[in-house]
């Protein structure tokens, strides 16, 4: 099913996130107004296999990986398209050019780092667009250099070299919160220094405005690490509250009394009969 | 007198308070206000204390409903309203993956306080720009479809909708109870 | 007419620092958000604000339900001193915070007395 709505309510990170745990394959296509008085609309192409990035591109014309291979002067539009009718149907473009020995391991890397890498990680900052994930887009041969990276990379990637938060700056997680962690030991993707230093708080107990003072941080610059850490599935947010729950919680509670017998501990309910449930699902039946 | 108290929780105009009000048997104990912030985009009034609802279905056997406010200032009310919860409903709008980041925030919250279980309810599925259960799942944290508690979708308008809802998270209790006893 | 929270945050200050036994004072919104506060440091506005609708709602609520009338005062009075809530017109709840040693008329007077000042202001 097509997912669509915009950046400024669930953020590239989150989606990027959401399609890499998915294991989403797809045309992400995000229309940003570039210019709001002439209101021209500007397109940017991300295709995922199987919630990872396979190509990025502006048009859906299929020449995007070529116009890329012109302008570094490797070779002539027309001989790439010649070259490019010979190459199998299933074999991304990058690859049958290598496998012909017209394009060296380097140059690929170097076109999927300008094609991807460049492209996708400037969409961070945007501040607002519309997108929309097609799962029924074919995956487009013709734009791939056969090399991929996972949206965690680049989501990483990005957000380490993004410089204005403004647009992400309501997804930060509060400061007030702590982070706890959502992996078995330790992580296993490649994080900064700044990032372990983070990551050694994700115990869920420390608020992240004191985490930020403990290493000398700005608060702002630790919940951008902490997001890093929240979108690239490596800790969740934990609302801490101001103040410790104390024993007047079961002042609200009207049956307390009755019930103290059966409960024996200051929090949690007692338990329930399976007749209680019984009867209660019976009667909610009557109600359907 | 033998009570089940079951919370129904969820980030602003989820449906809360809807919620109880068709489900409920007596006219629902609720402590709304005007909206000043920026709930008032959604909705007129805001639930600041708890809603309470009640079904009594049998002589000396009673279901008892508290919607929290959805406002995280008002955390204090989750804690409280959670300690003694039997289970709870946490509810989404579909159409609002604004809110997806915030349920997330109050599922963490009622989590780390309370082990009993729970179930998501989506409201406004109907909405042209709602999102499906699947993609929902996955921005609520759940990339693993066996893994993750039960999904409805609700209608926190309808009675039959909603009982049904309750239907699934008492069922889900039951069962949670079945297997560890 | 925009709400005046330079005002009232001058009157809460001026309750606050003239009175005896006075910790601090704050006027929220019924919805609970704050308008103007003066709190002791390790108190956060927001919270306090949030604490003092959920109370005055439910105040409010024990008021119609149990045949109370309209709620004029909500008292909380701990080992440690005093918590009065106070509605104040139609929009707005104030607050304030007082220490054990506080004497209880002169404190309603005072209360009395710098609630005309806020309505003034919000009006």
């Amino acid at each position: 099913m097509t997912v669509t709505g915009y950046l400024a309510d669930f953020s590239l990170p989150e989606l990027f996130q959401l399609l890499e745990q998915g294991n989403k394959t797809g045309l992400l296509t995000i229309c940003t107004l570039t210019d709001t008085l002439t209101a021209e609309r500007f397109n940017h192409h991300i295709w995922f296999s199987q919630g990872q990035i396979v190509a990025a591109g502006n048009a859906l014309d299929q020449r995007g990986l070529m116009r890329l291979i012109a302008q570094r002067g490797w070779m002539g539009d027309n001989a790439v398209s010649r070259l490019a009718q010979t190459c199998q149907i299933n074999t991304p473009l990058g690859l049958c050019l290598k496998n012909q020995g017209v394009l060296t391991a380097e140059q690929l890397k170097l076109l999927f780092y300008t094609q991807v890498m460049r492209q996708v990680c400037a969409l961070f900052a945007l501040p607002d667009g519309w997108f929309q994930f097609d799962p029924k887009a074919p995956t487009p041969r013709a734009e791939m250099t056969g090399l991929i990276a996972t949206a965690t990379d680049v989501t990483l990637a990005g957000l380490r070299a993004l410089k204005d938060w403004n647009a992400l700056a309501e997804k930060l997680p509060d400061p007030s919160s702590a982070l706890v962690s959502t992996v078995e030991g330790k992580p296993s993707l490649r994080l900064n220094p700044n990032e372990w230093q983070v990551w050694e708080f994700t115990n869920g107990t420390m608020a992240l405005a004191d985490v930020a003072k403990q290493l000398n941080l700005p608060v702002a610059k630790a919940q951008q690490i902490a997001f890093r850490l929240i979108v690239t599935g490596l800790a969740e947010e934990m609302p801490l509250m101001a103040t410790p729950p104390t024993s007047s919680a079961n002042l609200i509670d009207p049956e307390s009394l009755e019930l103290g017998v059966a409960s024996t501990t200051s929090s949690g309910a007692a338990p329930v009969s399976n007749s209680f449930l019984q009867n209660l699902v019976g009667f909610l039946k009557g109600k359907v | 007198m033998e009570i089940m108290r079951l919370v129904v929780t969820g980030p602003v105009g989820a449906g809360k308070s809807t919620f109880i009000r068709s489900v409920s048997e007596i006219e629902v104990v609720d402590t709304d206000r005007r909206a000043t912030d920026e709930a008032l985009l959604i909705k007129k009034r805001t639930t600041v204390a708890f809603d309470f609802g009640r079904l009594q279905f049998g002589p000396d056997m009673a279901l008892h409903l508290y919607g929290t406010p959805g406002q995280s200032r008002f955390d204090f009310m989750w804690d409280i309203l959670i300690q003694k919860a039997h289970a709870y409903i946490l509810l989404v709008a579909a159409h609002r993956p604004h809110e997806f980041r915030e349920a997330r925030r109050i599922m963490m919250f009622m989590q780390q306080r309370s082990p009993v279980p729970m179930i998501i309810g989506l409201t406004h599925t109907d909405c042209p720009n709602a999102w499906d259960a699947a993609n929902i799942a996955l921005a609520l944290g759940y990339p693993n479809p066996n893994r993750r508690p039960p999904l409805v979708t609700v209608n926190a308008n309808e009675t039959a909708s909603v009982a049904q809802a309750v239907i699934a998270l008492v069922q889900h209790t039951w069962s949670g109870s079945l297997a560890t006893t | 007419m925009a709400i005046s929270t330079e005002k009232l945050t001058h009157i809460l200050q001026s309750f606050v620092t003239s009175t005896t036994d006075i910790q601090g004072a704050a006027v929220v919104t019924p919805d609970g958000l704050p308008l103007a506060a003066s709190l002791p440091g390790s108190m956060d506005e927001e919270r306090v604000s949030a604490m003092s609708a959920a109370m005055l709602s439910l105040g409010d609520r024990i008021g119609s339900e149990l045949a109370r009338g309209g709620i004029d005062r909500i008292y909380v009075e701990g080992d440690k001193g005093y918590g009065i809530l106070t509605s104040c017109g139609e929009d707005a709840v104030f607050l304030v915070l007082a220490d054990k040693a506080a004497k209880q008329g002169l404190l309603l007077l005072e209360i009395k007395r710098t609630l005309s000042e806020l309505k003034a202001v919000l009006m």
